[in-house]
């Protein structure tokens, strides 16, 4: 049963991690895998889950889960505790990242590494609760008002509900920014075999966040490198400095000074800009000798797939391609396909909110499109028919 | 010899940008004062605060200091004690931090009885931002909101915090400088949500239409609508209506305080003790 | 075009009915064997109250789309008529639906289309368990026995490390009667 969340699995003949549960318990164990010890949230469908098995996990290793008046509280809780140096995780769906959205500003701001998971359902407003969607990736990109850079990565298979959620974690200390990790609803509560990696390799790629040792007088937590993260020892350790969501100095204090400012948004931009081969992922599926690409994300890709196979075995040549990391996007990867493939489908659960970024990123507007908006996900029996319609 | 206040503070930030005459500093020094008695060692100390006048009061003092979105200060402290239990954590906020934006925050704070010092600087107004209507502007006084005089009816700040929970709810004006800092050195002595109502002077945008524009003018004013709960305490209902008392209102040792709470949680789940139970609980509704 | 290896079993009913529950221990039980198990469940955002539905796929080889295919299912199991009415176009004709005939009311045109078979499930729970949260385990045997997608015994291991000791006799019970009952109308039909 799900609820036996904490095992830790079974190992198998690869050495490879092998446990049976639902991605929103994925992603609660590899929070506390990666060494996550907070967690603030509010309950929300379908996201719930993950603070209730986090609420068991946490405490287990003298970690804290608490449940919070309200979404805002959820994630100003985490990023309390993210501050003081611990590492910090919320959880909630499309209703909850537009209340925390604010907050999430200031975690780009003041550079506060903080991993939100957003487990997607139909939307606007209340929209389909229970439902699945991908309704929230535009969101994921400018949740929150003015310029940042924001990281977000999408899962599509019930492991990478853990694995990337680990790499959320390792990303947030990395670029010291908030990083949101998309599920949706049939991810969420699907319940599965999921193939792990084991908690040392997991442990093993953990990178602790920078933290200075000078003299506490020659501390500059935001005096870094014009494309470097800033630099956030833990609170109550002799590096006594200053956290605020105004446009602030080197040592984090407000400021109106013109370069300063200019500098402080450029250098939120590049320190992302600069580094995409540290962020990127994508995964290709019979590309090789394809003459159809499909394009798709999240839990849309397990419908791709199932109608790949299915296209092939009627031959005809398709292949998928799949952006794990969907902000910043796989744009020359992206550009790439653009020019060797001359069919190209896009398909999204929503109404084509990542379409628009394949095109800037193709240079081109003739890309086919599968949409679906009602709660429902698409069937690989959707996907061949559309394809055997369109090219 | 005069108390020297530079160790607790920031000192390239002074002068601070409060206005002339503004008793936030009155809140400051008697808060740098009470810390210094209690001899915290600052490292030791985080303050949280919000958006606002009093919101400028984290980035003067030399302490782990956090600067956050308004309202939120409580939900931010709470994070930053839950991890780390063993330190000092201080919200100085504002009546319109503390009660209208973030007011869910501070009533669920007071509930959860949590290690924190809160201390409202209470100005009764919307200051930094000239002159809107707070949840604390008493009604029939002239706001940039509501011209013609405010209908708005006032929290009782004390009495809501008292009621969700808080165990330490004073209430001191900036007139008694030395009677704030004694309050501040007991709301930070106590284990619990400790809350202090500061209550202080905005000449500038509260007094400047409502006939005290000058400070000495608004002090008097806060002078004439508190007095001490002794005293209130015997005063007849209708009197008691238009007068604040001051001094500590309440105070309950006996509540378990949250992050003890939470422990328990930790022991059960690490074997160390059974599942939590009612039994664990005085108040069991 | 069904994968030849795969069973696709439904089971619909409102949320809160216990039955639901047995598609996890399918799941799991396949997963035992070496396998690949899926079960996704979809609710209404009343949860409590509106028609639910569990699907539930077995497979020696990887399964990626969670969901049954509509026009793919080989076994359906219902035990209330909202959700069977909702659900039962996803089931290929000719495969056999299992309804709890108290509250399930199938049209004279859905027992051409498909093997239609009454179980009264939840009456064998409450009256012959006597514990009417057992009925996810009546469910289960019967499934089972109509698909044999699973052999008995790893099934009831996988149900028992599932459920708390005190629990594990009445649903053996239960298990033994679901594969009772399904055995007598595989045997009725066949006659």
């Amino acid at each position: 049963m799900a609820s036996d969340a904490n095992s830790q699995g079974k190992i198998n003949a690869d050495g490879k991690r092998e446990v049976v549960m639902v991605g929103n318990h994925l992603a609660a164990l590899a929070a506390v895998d990666s060494g996550c010890m907070f967690f603030g949230g509010y309950p929300i469908t379908p996201s719930t889950e993950v603070m209730e098995a986090i609420s068991d996990f946490l405490p287990r290793v003298g970690g804290t889960c608490i449940q919070m008046e309200d979404e805002i509280a959820g994630i100003a809780v985490a990023m309390g505790a993210s501050m003081s140096g611990v590492k910090s995780m919320t959880a909630t769906s499309g209703p909850g990242i537009s209340l925390k959205a604010e907050n999430l500003g200031l975690c780009q701001m003041a550079e506060v590494p903080l991993v939100v998971v957003d487990v997607m359902r139909g939307g606007p407003s209340t929209g389909l609760p229970t439902r699945v969607s991908q309704g929230d990736i535009s969101q994921s990109k400018t949740p929150s008002h003015g310029d940042y850079k924001s990281i977000a990565l999408c899962a599509g298979t019930l492991a990478e509900c853990y694995t990337e959620t680990v790499r959320a974690f390792n990303l947030a200390d990395r670029f010291m920014q908030p990083v949101i990790v998309l599920l949706d609803a049939t991810l969420g509560l699907m319940h599965a075999k999921a193939v792990l990696p084991t908690v040392e390799e997991v442990e093993a790629g953990i990178v602790p966040r920078k933290t200075f040792d000078g003299a506490p007088e020659d501390y500059r937590p935001y005096g870094v490198g014009e494309d470097e993260a800033a630099v956030l020892n833990p609170m109550f350790q002799g590096y006594r400095y200053h956290f605020t969501g105004l446009h602030h100095d080197a040592k984090g204090f407000p400021t109106e000074e013109i370069e300063t400012c200019r500098k402080l948004i450029k250098r939120l931009f590049d320190k992302v800009d600069n580094h995409l081969d540290e962020i990127e992922l994508n995964e290709e599926y019979m590309l090789d000798d394809a003459d159809i690409l499909l394009i798709g994300y999240g839990s849309a890709a397990l419908g791709i797939k199932e109608a790949v196979n299915r296209l092939r075995a009627e031959g005809i040549k398709v292949g998928m391609f799949r952006p794990i990391t969907i902000w910043p996007s796989p744009e020359k990867r992206m550009y790439d396909l653009g020019q060797k493939f001359d069919k190209v489908l896009s398909i999204e659960l929503n109404m084509g909110q990542y379409l628009e970024e394949i095109q800037r990123c193709m240079g081109r507007l003739d890309i086919e499109k599968l949409v679906k908006v009602n709660g429902r996900p698409f069937s690989p029996k959707d996907i061949t028919d559309k394809v055997k319609e369109v090219f | 010899m005069a108390f020297n206040y530079d160790g607790y503070l920031r000192m390239e930030k002074m002068p601070t940008l409060w206005c002339w005459g503004c008793g936030d500093g009155i809140v400051l020094k008697a808060f740098v004062r009470a810390v210094d008695s209690l001899g915290y060692a600052k490292d030791d100390v985080c303050v949280v605060s919000g958006i606002g006048c009093s919101g400028r009061f984290s980035s003067y003092v030399d302490f782990n200091t956090v600067h956050t979105t308004h309202g939120r200060t409580i939900a931010f402290a709470t994070g930053v004690k839950l991890a780390n239990p063993t330190k000092k954590v201080v919200v100085v906020t504002g009546d319109g931090d503390a009660f209208a934006i973030g007011g869910n925050h501070t009533i669920h704070g007071a509930r959860r009885n949590i290690d924190i010092t809160m201390i409202v600087i209470q100005n009764f107004i919307y200051g930094l931002t000239n002159s809107q209507t707070s949840p604390t502007t008493p009604q029939g006084m002239w706001t940039v909101t509501q011209k013609i005089g405010n209908i708005d009816p006032t929290f009782d700040a004390c009495k809501l915090v008292e009621a969700s929970g808080a165990t330490f709810v004073a209430r001191e004006a900036v007139t008694k400088p030395k009677k704030l800092e004694k309050i501040f050195k007991q709301a930070l002595e106590h284990k619990g949500f400790s809350y202090v109502d500061a209550l202080t002077n905005c000449h500038i945008n509260l007094g400047r239409k409502n006939k005290m524009v000058a400070a000495m003018d608004t002090l008097d004013w806060i002078d004439s609508i508190t007095t001490t709960k002794k005293k209130w305490d015997t005063l007849p209902k209708e009197e008691q209506m238009n007068l604040l008392p001051t001094g500590v209102l309440h105070e309950d040792t006996t509540k378990r305080e949250y992050c003890d709470a939470y422990q328990m949680v930790i022991d059960a789940h690490q074997g160390r003790r059974s599942k939590i139970t009612q039994d664990d609980f005085e108040k069991k509704i | 075009m069904a994968n030849k290896t795969r069973d696709v079993l439904r089971f619909t009913g409102v949320g809160g009915q216990g039955v639901l529950l047995a598609g996890e221990i399918f799941a799991s039980a396949k997963i035992a064997l070496g396998g690949f198990g899926v079960k996704t469940a979809t609710y209404t955002s009343q949860v409590r109250g509106g028609p639910t539905v569990v699907d539930i796929q077995l497979d020696t080889e990887e399964i990626w789309y969670p969901h049954a295919v509509e026009g793919e299912v080989d076994f359906m199991l219902s035990v209330a008529d909202m959700s069977y009415q909702l659900f039962k176009t996803g089931v290929r004709e000719g495969a056999t639906i299992v309804i709890e005939p108290n509250l399930v009311h199938p049209t004279e045109e859905d027992r051409k289309k498909w093997n239609i078979v009454e179980i009264p499930i939840i009456t064998i729970a409450k009256e012959e368990v006597k514990l009417v949260l057992t009925q996810s385990v009546v469910a289960l045997a019967i499934a089972n026995t109509y698909q044999n997608a699973i052999d008995d015994e790893t099934l009831k291991a996988t149900m028992l490390s599932a459920v708390p000791e005190r629990f594990h006799k009445p649903n053996l019970l239960a298990y033994d009667l679901g594969k009772k009952y399904a055995e007598e109308a595989i045997a009725k039909a066949n006659a």
